[in-house]
């Protein structure tokens, strides 16, 4: 059974997170300063630099991460320490807010961690979900390999047109070119197959084709009226073959969009935890320079 | 069954070699995976992608969904396979045989290293399956955000900051964020003219804010929380302003009420051996002594301290007087007929609300008391406050009666004349000595029996010839808890408000403290947090009556000076 990130070392790092948080609550509780808990209590200084600390050590998991040759500790560990203490940071910085909140650079701050946060709990889902949802798409194959066979059906298809009317050629060479997979984060994340198609019957305007569903039902109509044995035989043929390259895109739009959202939180995450970084060192360094 | 593979290489030179190889198993099977009869690693082949088996007699190829397998130039996914068919599998290009003695199925594998003849020489479009593909970065968006979060949130308000006031007045003033983002919340509504001004109290960066800022503005008389023999008062004047008032918090905390900064020190006072009559003290409900009233003692009124519930408490003021016999139900007689007291006849709040305007005869009394002297002219009044002006007040009114012709039948030497006669000499010697007469027996009688001596602890001095009174000297107690802070209009809350704390339909006596013990203060006052138990009652810390700042001088009063300073300066 493959062990997720969350099962790392039998969930040593959730008790380590769990004990810290129950220790920050536990310490919130009973302290009771004379003005309301803030940041600049002796448990506020402490929560903030422990956030603080976090921070850092959290964002150099990138660091971490592109360094294959590092001795210190196992990525996945790195990675499962990353999930569950950050989660963690979520409430040891809530506490060091003292729930005070404002239009103001800190509470900005506050701000961008938690959309950081929350980007990753996203990514974390993203990661237990799709990588077996993808495999299953994949059926043990790989995008280059799907577009080398649409290639291949396509030549095939070319193939036996050659010895059918005009018609069927064109119609193929349309299908070809106005397949399109992607090209806009609506589609990718969509799942959307934005292909065109320009076929006789729709009097040389591209109409929509996503899933082959136009030529398909063009050629079935073809095979209805034929009365061409030879024909009919070829129309089937390239129907077959058409229903295997719909089967094809399907699985490419599929694996594109599965790709798209297991991604796209990074591109949140990852700028906004930059932002946070500085934004960080403007908190810590504004609140002592106005002390 | 058994099958034959012949495998078909064809060399540079043209010719070709084969290899031959037997395997012996229910299935042929042809795929990608390294597990397969027929291994090819072309990506379109499938990892399992199809099955040669024999069913009866027939020989089947079928294929494992959704691959499909080409057999003489039809792509299937299930055929019945005869000798001689071709079969196409990527690459491969297989063809059954005829199997030899012994071998149940064989086939030839060529492998096809030749592309595919292309009927279509263009490719595919290029797709943009990625996010990347379609324009999504993450690190020109990372390096913005680390760059504008620096630059707008630190490095651009710090700079304009040490460039003067001017620069930063004027990106307060702009569109950009300026030091204002740094301010953790708002001001207390008393500093609120301060919110766009930093600088006044942050006078230097990366320095706490000092003392010297606050009482710029403050005096330093109005910090004097306590009195300079307080033992705490060499540590609170070491200390920083700012450690108890807190600004920039939510709520406002600027004014300290937690009781432990009292607390800390007063759980234990006699540690400090400072003040050694100073009792415990952690919670006004549960652990506060009785309170202590300061009396003004008679002859010399010095002020006494007395902790009440001790001993019997007694005000000596020289004064003879009973709140009971002025404060009974059906009213007590008066010269204008019957009245019914009310507290606030003689107790007038003043201005306020939380104390009373000192008691005074004229004002208080007088309506009453009237000090009238001679039933024949009621409206004459004596003077009050000094025994020497009733004297002559007395002599003066007897003289100008006598003179006019009176007759007194108490005194023989006044004979009454005809009105308009005029009095001889010897007369009016006669009429002036009755009228002395007279007035002694009246000062006699107020000094002794009535009128002053209602009030007045009166002694008689001097002989016969020469007498004089002397009336003790009155001084009431005005504030007899002066070191608590009490609003009596925040407590009248009823009509009987008054006896509900002032046992004074009682009191017989001026003697009688009439102050309420704590006790009274506990049926409503709780302790910090108020609540006891499941009573709640009035969170109480010791800030609700104990006050650290004088009341005498309002915190405006120095702030108002330097305004006016400043605004002299500029004229």
């Amino acid at each position: 059974m493959h062990e997720s990130l969350l099962d790392y070392a039998n969930r040593r790092y959730l008790k380590i997170a769990a004990g810290l948080c129950v220790l920050s609550i536990a310490l919130y509780a009973w302290h009771d300063p004379l003005s309301p808990p803030n940041g600049g209590t002796w448990l506020g200084y402490t929560l903030g630099g422990i956030g603080a600390a976090l921070i850092l050590w959290l964002t150099a998991l990138g660091v971490r991460k592109r360094s294959y040759s590092s001795a210190s500790g196992t990525l996945r560990g790195w990675t499962s320490a990353h999930v569950y203490l950050g989660l963690a940071l979520l409430l040891v910085a809530t506490l060091h807010t003292g729930f005070q909140f404002g239009w103001n650079l800190h509470t900005l701050c506050y701000v961008l961690m938690v959309i950081v946060i929350a980007s990753g709990v996203f990514g974390v889902v993203a990661y237990l979900r799709y990588p077996q949802a993808m495999s299953a798409n994949r059926a043990g194959s790989k995008p280059d390999a799907m577009l080398q066979e649409i290639e291949d059906l396509d030549q095939r298809a070319l193939r036996i047109s050659a010895e059918m009317p005009r018609r069927f050629g064109d119609a193929l060479r349309s299908n070809r070119e106005g397949t399109l997979l992607g090209g806009s984060t609506r589609k990718i994340l969509g799942g959307h197959d934005g292909s065109v198609v320009v076929l006789p019957s729709s009097g040389g305007a591209a109409v929509a084709n996503g899933s082959q569903a136009a030529i398909l039902g063009w050629l079935g109509d073809e095979l209805a009226r034929s009365t061409d044995g030879d024909l009919s035989r070829r129309v089937g043929d390239l129907l077959s073959l058409l229903a295997q390259r719909r089967n094809i895109l399907q699985r490419l739009t599929r694996d594109a969009q599965i790709r798209g959202w297991l991604e796209v939180w990074l591109y949140v995450h990852v700028p906004v935890t930059l932002a946070l970084l500085g934004t960080l060192v403007a908190h810590v360094v504004s609140v002592f320079l106005y002390w | 069954m058994r099958i034959l593979i012949r495998t078909i290489e064809r060399q540079a030179t043209g010719a070709s070699v084969a290899a031959d190889r037997l395997i012996e198993s229910d299935a042929l099977t042809l795929g990608r995976a390294t597990d397969q009869n027929l291994q090819s690693n072309d990506p379109r082949i499938a990892l399992q992608h199809a099955r040669l088996v024999r069913s009866g007699s027939e020989l089947l190829v079928s294929c494992v969904a959704p691959a499909q397998i080409e057999v003489n130039g039809r792509l299937q996914r299930d055929a019945v396979l005869r000798i001689g068919d071709d079969i196409l599998l990527g690459p491969l290009h297989i063809r059954l045989i005829d199997p030899p003695a012994g071998v149940d199925v064989a086939l030839t594998v060529e492998h096809d290293e030749r592309p595919a003849p292309a009927a279509e020489q263009a490719g595919l479009p290029p797709f943009k399956m990625t996010l990347a593909a379609v324009g999504w970065r993450k690190r020109p968006w990372a390096w913005i955000g680390i760059a504008a979060a620096l630059l707008l949130g630190l490095v651009l308000p710090w700079f304009l900051l040490g460039r003067g006031d001017a620069s930063i007045a004027w990106l307060r003033q702009g569109v950009l964020p300026s030091d204002m983002q740094w301010t953790s919340g708002p001001l207390h509504s008393a500093h609120g003219s301060l919110e766009m001004e930093c600088e006044a109290c942050h006078v230097q960066p990366f320095r706490r804010v000092r003392n010297e800022a606050c009482l710029d503005c403050h005096a330093p008389a109005l910090h004097q929380h306590l009195p300079a023999d307080h033992p705490a008062t060499p540590a609170m004047a070491a200390d920083r302003c700012t450690s108890c008032h807190v600004e920039h918090d939510e709520p406002s905390n600027l004014i300290q009420t937690d009781s432990r900064l009292c607390t800390d020190c007063h759980a234990a006072p006699l540690d400090h051996g400072a003040n050694a009559g100073a009792l415990s003290v952690t919670d006004f409900s549960s652990a506060h002594p009785d309170f202590r009233v300061s009396l003004l003692k008679a002859p010399d009124f010095k002020v006494e301290r007395l902790r009440l519930g001790e001993a019997k408490l007694i005000e000596s003021s020289n004064l003879e007087f009973t709140h009971a016999a002025h404060l009974v139900a059906g009213g007590i007689k008066a010269p204008q007929g019957k009245v019914v007291m009310q507290c606030s006849d003689c107790h007038t709040p003043q201005p306020g609300g939380a104390a009373f305007e000192p008691i005074n005869m004229e004002r208080h009394c007088s309506s009453c008391h009237t000090l009238g002297f001679d039933p024949a002219e009621p409206d004459r009044k004596l003077p009050h406050g000094d025994p020497k002006l009733v004297m002559q007040t007395l002599l003066d009114h007897y003289s100008r009666r006598y003179l006019d012709g009176y007759s007194d039948a108490g005194i023989s030497a006044v004979r009454s004349a005809p009105p308009g006669a005029s009095m001889s000499s010897a007369g009016r010697a006669r009429a002036l000595g009755g009228a002395r007469e007279r007035a002694m027996k009246v000062a006699e009688d107020i000094f002794e029996r009535r009128v002053c001596a209602d009030c007045h602890t009166v002694s008689r001095l001097g002989t016969a010839g020469a007498t004089e009174w002397v009336v003790a000297p009155v001084k009431l107690t005005q504030t007899f808890m002066p070191k608590a802070q009490f609003d009596h209009a925040a407590h009248a809350t009823s009509e009987s408000a008054c006896t509900d704390c002032h046992a004074a339909t009682e009191s017989k006596t001026a003697a009688d403290v009439l102050m309420p013990g704590i006790a009274v203060c506990r049926d409503c006052h709780g302790g910090e947090s108020g609540t006891e138990g499941k009573v709640a009652r009035v969170p109480s810390p010791c800030a609700s009556c104990h006050v650290f700042h004088d009341n005498n001088e309002p915190l405006w009063v120095p702030l108002m000076q330097k305004t006016l300073r400043q605004a002299a300066a500029k004229q």
